[in-house]
């Protein structure tokens, strides 16, 4: 049983994908191949249809996801039962229908992929117990109700309903996740069945409200309620079959589906009945009211559509037996003779060229059973007597009568409306069927003829039970209607259907409605006019969708301009004025209670240090002030250098020799890059200073202050670092305690910066080597040759006397400051000296081997080292150390750690080594360019175009 | 003999402060990388500052220093590199006229 | 065992070194180094997953192993690996420098991976900075192309300013905390009196700032659609995946295991970041006309959804961002990979270069209909199962606004996805010659689409993987 269930679901998606096969091998024939599974499935509800009569429930559940909550439950009973015997009998029907309606040259395997789909997933909605699992069949659902709007692609207006369709739903459907996992969280369960039972407590539950709001935004966007129903038109762009199925018969009632369901669990409340009640009537009364002014036959039936699921969901809002068994007999009896309706909609748009009610009339003799079928479908949409619509809509009526919440204005209004809104209805049926079939005929495209058996065979079928039903209601009291009221209200039903109620409140409003209708009707030429202009004046909900989605638009075209200007400048001053409001945000945020901020003592400064500080500040203000090249980079070379006298005073000596060392060497690269720029001149002599960015540099100064100011109240902390004092000696045999800790404490790091040093000299290498020097190979001139006799001499001296302090910092590095990273840097200073003296072929001919393959070889020293400790059983990186006496250098101690330095220096060696040749030799071939345009005369017509 | 911790901090906050209006006031890619290394500069003083007050035996902020400096002279290098690649194609390096890609 | 868990590391330093040098030797043949590289790749996937299970701090606690790491790296190496499996053709076409881009992915990889691992500030910075120097020097890689060096100037100058802040929130943390040790500042934080605090919040507010550049959270994103926009296709797809991630991947620790006092403060403020973010990412890409630019700020509005998962602090946030990353990177080197499907005829810069698609390769246009389904969140397909667990994620810490405001926020993105799915659909294209794709494109395209789909679909043993990681042991 559980698995002919689920089959029920999955068959229309197994079959999917099998379509574009058997399109190959059938041809136009393939609709035959596919209606046998929609028959199928109505033939097994129709067999379980007995069983559940009696109240049994059928479940299955496969578990899928229950992590998420999420799990493949399902479960018919009767309320179930009536939907799917909608979706599964209509569905046969349409796809006959279409079988005639579409011409054979369409994209066929689309269409039929997209219903099945829709069919599948349909199905899944009305037989899911759980919600999420049921969520999931819902946005299914929407996008295969994409797909078939948008079928017909090259008319413009499918492309506008199919986005308008999508994201009116997809909103709705969203929102309806939000309130299901909100509802999941108040209940503690997903599963619709257990739901019944906590109820009350997520009625009391805080999120009660915004649980409510969010499903049923879910179900009035899916059922097109006010204010949501302007995706329903528009969605008549698709093809007639599919505005039969999905946009009558089947999907507009997935929210009706949704709201009496969840009234199970919600409803009951005030909150409750105003909503859904409210919303209900007002679309009841908006659609039909709409549904008179139009002029296509597809968009009429679509407001009457939007109209009668008004009438239907506020049925909901009531929650007692007589409403509840109202609304269902009338979702059976809209699915069929709304089904019916646009079928024969189609035939006429089919056979005449048109859907304009204004060109069509008088058809009736041409097309006699196509009219008789549209009187029988009308009439009992308008409530005549001895059809179906007329004792579910009687029943509705008297429904309102009795309302649980009240009395108040609300209430007694319900009524009123509802004759009103009926009154239209009346008067668009008779539009519908008078108006079009009588009278003398009017002018269409094509000569008027009657449609074929196959088009006529589905609604003629739905009509005989349109008049089947009007006549002997109680075929389906026992098995289907009562039972699925039950179903909803918990309580064996106590409805009695008939044709006859006697002279009550609700027959008295059926026949104010017909009268008022007709009435209408005759006096139409002045009626509709006047309802235009009502209408014309009037905001309605396209205005504010388009509204919605323009001002989406100019808003996001404003915030781009505004900060995507493509200017950097801009860009930084917005990242750091957001990074300074955060700080203020976060000081004024700030719990001040415990704070005691009062300057420290102040104690004398050292004049050294002030000097140093004050030329420091000068240092900085040049480089930014300055309009010479030159200027700006001593500027920031004393920054640099004065920064270093400051940690020497600081005693912090190692990093006083590597920042000296760093700053030398990188001062070089920029030198370089300044030699050859005669076109790095700012274009403007004068910086164009912004306020704004003076006022932003000024506030994150002040701001920094403050929280140093701030941070003076501070306790601070001891840390882990003396352990490193105290455990340097005897862990790793060496008194350096920073290059200690840089190369043992720290190996691991150490390890990596030498990599980003590696990547530095390729990124680099890569960035200005030019196309036509792929190797970068190095050009014969210096670019930097000052002065041809003193500069070499000195040089010579100068290379050697770094080399060697070089060496001396490497090997006294373990003690003393220095180290592997700080020789390398010097014996690469070492090669610069020698190549900004001599030429520069001749400086890497110094070291015949290709910068890359030291680095690589200084890596391999490296990782080996922290193999060679993986092989004698240490963890990777672990040094081992010894000592031994040199006479002059003294006691050298010849840790692990000292080859592990000497891979440090080789790729600090080879990386520096190799990005001053890269940029020098980049620098050298653009002057080679520029020479050459000169000569070409380019050059200058290169420079007015950039 | 030594400074308040609260003035070394602030000179910072000024060198920072400095770097950060060099920043953004100034067009010439390779001005504003000269302010960003002064701001980094700015950031090795509160470093060593902080190592050096509150606990002058632990060198860990040190040891931090180190690996600040030579990255930041690393990454200084490769955007020299990218200022160089432009300014050999384009006659400018004027950030004002990079506009290119906006919206 | 230290070794053996390093060894993806020091594999990908290999890796990354040996390309640079095959680079130079093979010259033409890009082919031959994407082999290479997605060999290395893989053996370094392949150890990762044998480590997967493994917990252990190592160097002195510097890195931590465990499978918060381990998930991260794999999500790297899965992009890496899509990554130089599809982008071969593209290298050779562009002429871009084959050896180096590979190498300089690789080695941002690496960068990657001590990001994801690290329990140290020097560590974490280390990481960045190997990531982000190998970035800028990656986003200008077509040199000849003026938009690739404005990308890669405006990208360098914002990251090099980025480390500087940073940089000054780290100084203030170690000054605070008188360690670089994360789990030794969250020993020190743990004992701050509320005099404190504000210097707390400042550093820490200078590493949200650093990291939210990274990240393109707003208002700390104006760098990256430019950058996303002009940097070669495969690099963007880098970095808008692997490199988002490794910040993620950072933040989530940082706040976890260092700053969990801050962490809880401020809810408020991570989470309209995420609201904020997640909104001006979907409105702005809206009205985008060039693919790659509406791809860079729709990975704003995803980084707005995952800061969701940092926001609401909780391990079950920890997951969704788990769980979300993955099937981002999914996602989004997928759609990439079409775009550099279509860059072998010169096509795919311009959202409307999709058009007529579906006629040209129905299974193409297909595939780029499930992408597009799965970044909107919709079911049945990976996206939709992410977002729900970020939405869970917020309604059990009690951010249900934040829940909703996600939730929501995917209607606002669906006219954006939905264009290009109308233009493969709807639009008549410039030609309809039938378009083929190339094995390895092919095989990136099913593996990605696969992905995205089979997580759609049996979504329940990611969900357990990453509901079982944690930060804190």
């Amino acid at each position: 049983m559980g698995f002919s269930l689920h089959l029920v679901v999955v068959l229309p998606f197994l079959l999917a994908p099998a379509v574009p096969f058997l399109a190959r091998r059938l041809g136009p024939r393939l609709g035959w191949a596919l209606v046998p599974a929609p028959f199928l499935i109505t033939l097994y509800l129709l067999s379980v249809l007995p069983v559940l009569a009696e109240g049994q429930v059928l479940t299955a559940s496969w578990t899928w996801a229950p992590s998420y909550g999420l799990s493949f439950a399902l479960a018919l009973d009767s309320f179930s039962l009536l939907f799917a015997l909608l979706i599964a009998g209509i569905g046969t029907l349409v796809l006959i229908y279409s079988i005639f309606y579409l011409d054979s040259k369409e994209d066929l395997s689309r269409f039929y992929i997209s219903i099945l789909l829709f069919m599948g997933a349909m199905l899944g909605v009305v037989l899911s117990d759980n919600l999420l699992a049921l969520y999931m069949f819902w946005e299914i659902t929407s996008i295969s109700s994409f797909l078939l709007i948008g079928f017909w692609h090259h008319r413009t207006e499918s492309r506008d309903g199919a986005l308008k369709s999508m994201l009116t739903t997809v909103f709705g459907g969203l929102a309806m996740l939000g309130g299901i996992l909100l509802l999941g969280a108040a209940a503690g369960t997903l599963s619709l069945r257990e739901l019944g039972a906590a109820a009350p407590a997520v009625a009391a539950h805080p999120y009660y409200p915004a649980i409510v709001l969010l499903i049923l935004l879910g179900a009035f966007t899916k059922s097109a309620q006010v204010p949501f129903h302007l995706w329903l038109p528009g969605a008549m762009a698709a093809p007639t079959p599919v505005s039969a199925y999905l946009h009558s018969a089947t999907m507009v009632k997935a929210g009706i589906y949704l709201t009496a369901r969840m009234g199970t669990v919600l409803g009951g409340t005030e909150l409750w009945f105003y909503i859904v009640a409210g919303v209900g009537m007002a679309t009841m009364l908006l659609g039909s009211y709409l549904a008179v002014q139009q002029r296509d036959l597809k968009a009429l039936l679509a407001f009457s559509t939007v109209s009668q699921l008004g009438f239907i969901i506020a049925m909901f809002a009531f929650g007692t037996a007589a409403a509840t068994a109202a609304a269902v007999l009338h979702i059976l009896n809209h699915g069929i003779f709304k089904g019916s309706l646009f079928m024969l909609v189609g035939i006429v748009d089919h056979q005449t060229g048109t859907r304009d009610i204004e060109k069509l009339s008088g058809l009736g003799s041409k097309m006699p059973f196509t009219g008789t079928l549209m009187f029988i479908g009308a009439l009992s949409m308008a409530g005549v007597p001895l059809l179906s619509g007329f004792v579910s809509k009687e029943m509705m009526l008297g429904a309102l009568l009795n309302p649980p919440a009240g009395p108040n204005v609300f209430t007694y209004a319900l009524p009123v409306l509802a004759v009103l809104a009926s009154a239209f209805t009346t008067l668009y049926c008779l539009q519908l069927t008078l108006k079009l079939f009588l009278g003398p005929q009017g002018e269409s495209p094509l000569e008027p003829a009657e449609a074929g058996p196959g088009l006529l065979l589905p609604p003629a079928l739905l009509g005989g039970f349109v008049v089947l039903l009007g006549i002997a209601p109680a075929l389906v009291e026992h098995h289907l209607i009562a039972p699925a009221t039950a179903a909803l209200t918990g309580r064996p039903s106590s409805v009695h259907l008939a044709l006859w109620h006697g002279v009550n409140p609700a027959l008295f409003m059926s026949i104010v409605a017909l009268a008022g209708g007709a009435l209408l009707y005759w006096q139409l030429p002045r009626v509709l006019p006047a309802l235009r202009r009502l209408s014309s004046v009037r905001i309605n909900a396209n205005t504010i969708y388009n509204a919605l989605l323009t001002g989406t638009e100019t808003g996001s075209a404003k915030l781009t301009r505004r900060m995507m200007t493509g200017n950097l400048r801009d860009y930084l001053f917005y990242i750091l004025a957001f990074t300074a409001l955060v700080l203020i945000v976060g000081l004024v945020r700030v719990d001040f209670g415990g704070f005691t901020g009062r300057w420290p003592r102040l104690s004398p400064v050292s004049w050294s240090e002030l000097a140093a500080v004050l030329v420091l500040i000068a240092g900085a203000l040049t480089a930014i002030v300055a309009r010479q090249r030159v200027g700006i980079a001593l500027g920031v070379a004393t920054v640099g250098f004065m920064v270093a006298i400051l940690w020497f005073l600081w005693e912090a000596p190692d990093l006083a020799l590597t920042q000296t060392i760093v700053e030398t060497v990188s001062i070089v690269p920029l030198f370089l890059a300044f030699s050859y720029m005669p076109r790095l001149r700012d274009r403007y002599v004068r910086p164009r200073v912004r306020k704004s960015d003076v006022s932003l540099a000024v506030v994150i100064g002040v701001l920094s202050a403050a929280f140093t100011y701030i941070s003076t109240g501070t306790r601070l902390f001891d840390s882990i670092g003396h352990w490193f004092v105290e455990n340097s000696y005897r862990l790793a045999g060496g008194r350096n305690v920073v290059n200690v800790i840089l190369v043992d404490f720290r190996g691991f790091d150490t390890l990596f910066e030498t990599t980003v040093l590696a990547l530095v000299a390729t990124a680099v290498f890569t960035l200005v080597r030019s196309r036509r020097d792929p190797g970068g190979a190095v050009k014969p001139e210096s670019p930097l040759m000052i002065n041809p006799v003193i500069v070499p001499a000195v040089s010579r001296v100068l290379f050697y006397l770094v080399l060697v302090y070089s060496l001396y910092l490497f090997f006294r590095g373990h003690h003393n400051p220095g180290g592997g990273f700080a020789a390398g840097v010097m014996a690469a200073s070492a090669v610069i000296i020698w190549a900004l003296a001599f030429e520069r072929t001749a400086a890497m001919k110094l070291v015949p081997v290709h910068p890359r393959y030291i680095i690589g070889t200084g890596l391999l020293v490296i990782v080996g080292v922290g193999l060679s400790a993986v092989a004698l059983g240490y963890p990777f990186l672990t040094q081992a150390f010894g000592s031994f006496h040199v006479p002059v250098a003294g006691e050298i101690e010849l840790a692990s750690a000292t080859l592990f330095d000497l891979g440090v220096l080789l790729v600090v060696f080879g990386a520096i080594h190799w990005l001053v040749a890269a940029m020098s030799d980049g620098i050298a071939l653009e002057q080679e360019h520029i020479r050459e345009y000169r000569a070409r005369g380019v050059y200058h017509l290169r420079k007015g175009r950039l | 003999m030594q400074l308040p911790l609260t003035y070394v901090l602030s000179f910072s906050a000024l060198l920072f402060g400095i770097g950060l209006y060099g920043a953004l006031t100034l067009q010439n890619a390779i001005r504003i990388l000269m302010c960003i290394e002064i701001m980094l500069n700015a950031v090795n003083v509160n470093l060593i500052a902080f190592s050096r007050y509150l606990s002058p035996l632990q060198p860990a902020g040190q040891a931090f220093v180190i690996f600040v400096m030579t990255v930041a002279a690393a990454e200084v290098a490769v955007g020299l590199a990218i200022i160089l690649m432009i300014a050999r194609r384009r006659d400018t390096i004027d950030i004002d006229r990079m506009n290119l890609l906006k919206w | 065992m230290e070794f053996r868990l390093i060894a993806p590391e020091l594999i990908l330093a290999g890796l990354g070194l040996s390309l640079v040098t095959l680079g130079a030797v093979v010259k033409k043949n890009s082919r031959a180094l994407a082999v290479v590289g997605v060999v290395g790749s893989l053996a370094a996937l392949a150890v990762v997953l044998a480590n997967f299970g493994l917990t252990q701090d190592l160097f002195s606690n510097q890195l931590r192993h465990d499978a918060y790491a381990s998930f991260f790296k794999v999500v790297f190496l899965v992009i890496l690996i899509l990554l130089f499996t599809g982008s071969a053709q593209y290298v050779r076409d562009r002429r871009m420098p084959a050896g180096e881009f590979y190498a300089l992915t690789t080695l941002a990889t690496l960068g990657g991976f001590l990001m994801a691992g690290s329990l140290d500030l020097i560590t974490i910075f280390l990481g960045l900075e190997l990531l982000s120097i190998a970035s800028y020097a990656l986003a200008g890689l077509l040199k000849g192309d003026p938009r690739s060096q404005e990308a890669s100037i405006k990208f360098f100058l914002v990251g090099a300013l980025t480390t500087a802040v940073i940089l000054f929130g780290i100084s203030l943390l170690y000054g605070l905390a008188g360690t670089t040790s994360l789990t030794g500042i969250a020993a020190a934080v743990a004992g701050l009196s509320s005099a404190e605090f504000p210097l707390l919040a400042a550093a820490g507010l200078f590493l949200l700032a650093g990291l939210g550049v990274k990240i393109a959270a707003v208002p700390f994103h104006m760098w990256a659609p430019d950058t996303y926009d002009g940097a070669p296709t495969p690099v963007s797809a880098f970095l808008i995946t692997a490199s988002e991630a490794a910040a993620f991947a950072v933040l989530l620790r940082l706040f976890a295991v260092a700053l969990p006092s801050l962490a809880e403060r401020w809810q408020l403020i991570l989470g309209l970041m995420a609201l904020v973010t997640m909104t001006y990412g979907n409105v702005t890409a809206i009205l985008q006309t060039r693919t790659k630019r509406m791809l860079a700020y729709s990975a704003i509005a995803q980084a707005g959804y995952v800061l969701v998962g940092l926001a609401v602090a909780s391990p079950s946030g920890v997951s969704a961002v788990l769980y979300y990353v993955l099937v981002y990177a999914l996602m989004t080197v997928g759609a990439f990979t079409v775009v550099l499907l279509l860059a072998g005829e010169s096509l795919g810069e311009e959202i409307a270069d999709f058009n007529g698609l579906s006629r040209r390769s129905p299974l193409v246009a297909l595939m780029v209909t499930i992408l597009m389904l799965s970044l909107i969140g919709i079911p049945p397909t990976a996206g939709f199962f992410g977002k729900l667990l970020l939405y869970r994620a917020a309604v059990d810490s009690g951010m249900v606004w934040l829940g909703l405001a996600t939730v929501l926020n995917g209607v606002v993105s669906v006219p954006y996805y939905y264009r290009i799915v109308r233009n493969m659909y709807l639009e008549q294209g410039t030609t309809t010659a039938a378009l083929t794709p190339t094995v390895p494109i092919a095989i990136v395209l099913i593996l990605a689409v696969g992905g995205t789909l089979l997580l759609g679909i049996v979504p329940e043993p990611l969900a357990r993987v990453v509901a079982a990681i944690s930060l804190t042991p």
